[in-house]
């Protein structure tokens, strides 16, 4: 689905990614994992265009490098920002018609059915605006507003940031249920062992390249994650 | 005391347009737009023209709408966006240099001699008698308000019942993110810049019959317009419309009880005054964070 190809990105003199490789295929979960730092959120947005990078991106067989980012997003590509990058100012409800800009009229109200069917706190709390929701209402929110986009390919930047250990489990859950009905997942955590968990395969980057990637099976079992990943000492 | 207050809210309507269209543009593009009441003046000049060869008013007035609407989007388009990741201030310079520019074009065509402009609608006004006296309300004044209405009608239905108008409250809360969802930026700052330069000309050829049309028939309108902006907060639609017909109520009771030459003074002291007690406009609207 999606192929990534020798990317680079640069911010002034400083080299954020230095040439990287990685594949998501149909119907996966895929996690990258690694510190802060290591240029994943600039990994997902060189995807999503909104950052100037090198290297080749084809998605679905064709290259969209070239592409702005709201074409890219036309074409099912949807990236989920870090720190719950939601419209503050805007109501719970604004902030998924906002998600939903790209949608047609009539299949906008279908759409925020079955949102809030998935959601209904968001229905619950729909007038309100959305600075005023709870740390997992809020990243609910940034969620629920990238389905509003129709994605294929959705790309979740840090989603259990700074959330309760209960909310995170939740968050997770929702992550796999989207998968189960036919979204491709992207995934970028810190929190590596629930991510691991999820997903079919990972990569980790440190410093702006890949250093180890692989089936979550063989990463979960790998020493050195093991280690500086999921704090399992020796 | 009525008649004052009534004359004061129609050049208050003047200014509250100023103001939207001021507010617009800076919301969403992040930029001050000081060449706006140039804008406006050199667009009444070409509908001026337009009726000068026997063209009829309206459709000239509409024309230079049109003309204006396209000015907009092309200076917005090829000489703001190109520099918008060099900082807010270079487009600052770059709307002084169009300020610069029209005036000095408009000189050139057309001289610096005041030119009458037609009324819009002309007639005797309206008098009113009744317990609290005589009521007298212009028909020009009337349009004004009209004018000042359908504005904030449009505005209402755009910004709460249209994705185009959420659009425009996402972008100005954050580009980036914006974009995410899919959201054209570039569009929604076309249409920013169209709307203003429209706000523009539309306040020069309502008060255009008042002013006459020289270089400078709108100066006075973009200073009153940014204090009425900032006494609204500068990023609120609400605070400029108010803001704006505060503004004239205060300068009509001050250029009628202390001095008719101090009312410009007056607003700018009034700037600055706000800006140091009440940064967010004395409406106390939240000001949302530009990223």
């Amino acid at each position: 689905m999606l192929e990534v190809i020798d990317l680079k990105v640069n911010y002034g003199p400083v080299n954020a990614i230095k040439g990287i490789n990685l594949k998501v295929l149909d119907g996966e979960i895929v996690s990258i994992l690694g510190p802060n730092g290591a240029g994943k959120t600039s990994t997902l947005k060189a995807i999503i265009g909104s950052v100037n990078s090198q290297g080749k991106i084809i998605y679905n067989g064709e290259i969209i490098t070239e592409l702005k980012t709201h074409e890219r997003v036309k074409k099912g590509i949807v990236l989920c920002p870090e720190g719950r990058g939601i419209f503050m100012n805007l109501t719970v409800y604004e902030n998924l018609i906002a998600g939903a800009y790209l949608t047609r009229k009539v299949e906008i109200k279908r759409k925020l059915d079955y949102i809030y069917e998935f959601f209904p706190i968001l229905e619950k709390r729909s007038k309100q605006i959305a600075g005023t929701l709870s740390g997992g209402e809020q990243q609910m929110l940034a969620i629920a507003r990238s389905l509003m986009s129709s994605p294929k390919l959705l790309m979740l930047d840090e989603p259990s940031l700074g959330l309760a250990p209960i909310i995170v489990s939740e968050i997770f859950d929702i992550i796999q249920n989207l998968n189960k009905n036919g979204i491709t997942i992207l995934l970028v955590e810190q929190n590596a062992s629930m991510a691991l968990k999820i997903s079919n395969r990972g990569y980790v980057m440190e410093t702006g390249k890949i250093v180890l990637s692989g089936s979550s099976k063989d990463l979960i079992n790998n020493e050195e994650v093991k280690n500086r990943y999921l704090g399992v000492k020796k | 005391m009525i008649n004052q207050i009534l004359l004061g809210l129609s050049t208050g309507a003047t200014y509250s347009l100023v103001a939207l269209g001021l507010v617009m543009i800076y919301k969403v593009t992040g930029v001050m737009n000081f060449a706006f009441g140039n804008i406006g003046m050199f667009f009444v000049y070409v509908a001026f023209w337009f009726i000068t060869m026997n063209l009829n008013l309206y459709l000239g007035i509409f024309l230079s709408f049109v003309l204006a609407a396209t000015a907009g989007y092309l200076l917005e388009r090829f000489a703001l966006r190109p520099i918008r990741h060099l900082s807010h201030a270079s487009m600052l310079i770059v709307t002084f240099g169009f300020l610069m520019i029209l005036e000095g074009l408009s000189i050139q065509l057309w001289g610096t001699d005041y030119k009458k402009f037609p009324e819009l609608i002309s007639g005797r006004p309206y008098v009113f008698r009744g317990d609290f006296g005589i009521l007298v309300l212009r028909r020009q004044d009337i349009l004004i308000y009209i004018v000042l209405l359908i504005t904030i009608v449009f505005l209402a239905i755009l910004l709460n019942k249209t994705k185009l108008g959420i659009a425009i409250k996402a972008v100005s809360e954050n580009e980036e993110i914006s974009s995410y969802m899919g959201i054209n930026v570039g569009r929604i700052f076309s249409f920013s810049w169209i709307f203003g330069t429209l706000m523009a000309v539309i306040v020069g050829v309502l008060v255009a019959p008042n002013t006459f049309v020289s270089p400078s028939m709108l100066i006075f309108y973009q200073l009153e317009g940014f204090t009425a902006a900032v006494l609204g907060g500068f990023e609120s639609f609400k605070g400029a419309i108010l803001g704006g017909l505060l503004l004239g109520i205060i300068e009509n009771m001050v250029g009628k009880y202390i001095s008719n030459d101090l009312k410009s003074t007056f607003s700018l002291l009034l700037i600055i005054v706000v800006l140091l007690f009440f940064p967010n406009g004395i409406f106390g609207i939240r000001k949302s964070e530009k990223l």
